[in-house]
């Protein structure tokens, strides 16, 4: 009897999450290289409470039957991997990945996580680090009284040393790419790590290989778009309380079966 | 007699209680992509009794699906697909056998296996999953081609790889089944070349708030008359009983 109410608490549960989603895509609008993500829905199982098709007599059968729905849920959040706006920084390792790919960051545990985010800073050694000091992979190391740096959209860094007439190469930065980088799991920081879903890494030189160039002094914006986040929202909110709505009808109409027991 | 009454009114009430299953169903599926609405719909049962039918109860049955189609919303995703129009997209079901979806957001499994986001491998026109290389700027064409560039070559070489199984059987003949997929009643399979897909779009639910509404009202005012009516019968009864006591 009150399966209708099961059915509306699962609708609910799912807009809730639908929210919370929103709400991450929103807090994250200025966050560097981060995808928004979609919640996704799927309709849950239904049981048939009478078949169509079941015979009514020898020669006739039911042109229809009963099925009941159990409600919606979110089956997953899976992140939207369109290309953010570069932003133009000027800072020399500011690096923006135009195309497919991810930068691939050592964490302490060992583990090579992934990440679009490409605000790089050096440390005391002169390795080139995230914003968190974790080292980049394969490790690059700028040299001691380097007055400049330059990264080629081909992601080879060379520098200008004091008193040397022409650049030096000191390592090329290199792309990983997925067979299905929607995959990845968020670890926070701006960091995924691989999967099973995601599969394995090919990691490759960027512009080669269908990977993306990098752009030195810009940076990946979120591909966050306000103005799609507030046109969801609106639904969301819509949908909350048409369902809140049936919640109250079905409870009035449980109260009136009980007014009527009286 | 009274007694009969109020069977009949609990059927009507029982069956107003499924309705408003269905209708929860349709509301918390607004936002599910390229649901199709139940179509609720009650059918009498009479009593026959001696040759006649005395009075007649109520069950709640229902007509498989809306097949409106539903708004179609720009997402950018290569991998997203709207059916434009009538059609729908090939699938094989948990149990192996084929069935269809509209929903056509899509994701590449980690062995390059096509499948729907809720894990669903999509069928190729062969009638097989459809298994892709690791690919590069995925492209999907109106007729369901799959192409793309070979991960590694050059951004110039787009190949040609499986066509997604397009099909549009009758609607009439188009159940829904348990987890939410449609299979056609008879079994065949009937792929039309006719079919156009939108890459870079998704169809939204087609529930109809407005209506579901109203189904609301009416189901709880229904609701409510039943009740009202049980509850003049329980008052009959007790004049009966109160009138026996006299005697």
């Amino acid at each position: 009897m009150i399966e209708s109410l099961a059915v509306i608490r699962s609708g609910l549960e799912g807009q809730q999450t639908q929210m919370d989603v929103i709400s991450n895509n929103l807090a994250n609008i200025n966050t560097p290289g981060f995808k928004r993500m979609r919640a996704v829905f799927q309709d849950l199982l239904y049981q048939n409470q009478s078949q169509a098709g079941a015979f009514t007599s020898q020669a006739t059968v039911f042109p229809s039957g009963l099925q009941k729905g159990t409600g919606a849920n979110v089956v997953s959040t899976e992140p939207i991997q369109t290309q953010g706006s570069l932003q133009q920084t000027g800072n020399a390792l500011d690096l923006a990945i135009n195309g497919s790919g991810f930068f691939q960051i050592l964490m302490p545990t060992g583990q090579v996580a992934y990440t679009r985010d490409g605000s790089f800073q050096i440390n005391a050694q002169g390795q080139v680090v995230n914003a968190l000091g974790y080292l980049m992979q394969p490790p690059v190391t700028i040299p001691r009284g380097a007055l400049s740096i330059t990264v080629g959209t081909d992601g080879t860094v060379s520098v200008q040393i004091a008193n040397q007439s022409t650049a030096q190469s000191v390592g090329v930065i290199q792309l990983a790419n997925f067979v299905n980088a929607a995959g990845l799991q968020n670890i926070g920081n701006n960091l995924a790590t691989q999967t099973q879903a995601s599969g394995n890494p090919t990691p490759g030189q960027p512009t080669f290989n269908g990977l993306g160039s990098i752009a030195q002094g810009y940076l990946e914006g979120s591909n966050v778009q306000v103005v799609d986040e507030m046109i969801d929202m609106i639904a969301t909110q819509r949908a909350y309380e048409l369902q809140t709505q049936a919640a109250k009808s079905i409870d009035g109409m449980l109260n009136s079966l009980n007014a009527a027991a009286a | 007699m009274s007694e009969q009454a109020l069977y009949v009114l609990m059927t009507g009430a029982a069956a107003i209680m499924d309705q408003m299953t269905v209708t929860a169903n349709n509301l918390a599926n607004a936002n599910t992509t390229a649901y199709k609405a139940q179509k609720p719909t009650f059918q009498s049962v009479p009593y026959v009794e001696d040759g006649q039918a005395s009075r007649a109860g109520v069950v709640a049955r229902d007509r498989t699906a809306d097949f409106t189609p539903g708004a179609i919303v720009q997402t950018g995703r290569a991998l997203d697909l709207a059916v434009e129009g009538q059609g729908w997209i090939g699938v094989q079901g948990a149990d192996g056998q084929p069935a269809y979806t509209r929903n056509g957001s899509l994701q590449i499994g980690p062995n390059g296996t096509l499948m729907t986001n809720d894990g669903h491998p999509v069928l190729g026109q062969g009638g097989g999953p459809i298994s892709l290389p690791p690919l590069q700027n995925i492209t999907i064409g109106e007729d369901g081609t799959i192409s793309g560039v070979l991960l590694g070559q050059d951004s110039t070489k787009m190949t040609a790889f499986d066509r997604i199984m397009l099909a549009n059987p009758p609607a009439k003949q188009m159940t829904r089944r348990t987890d939410g997929l449609f299979a056609d009643a008879t079994g065949a399979i009937r792929i039309d070349g006719n079919v156009r897909v939108k890459s870079g779009a998704l169809e939204q639910s087609n529930v109809d708030s407005v209506g579901m509404m109203m189904n609301l009202i009416e189901n709880q005012r229904m609701f409510q008359m039943q009740t009202g009516l049980m509850h003049t019968m329980g008052q009959m009864n007790q004049g009966n009983s109160t009138v026996l006591s006299l005697q």
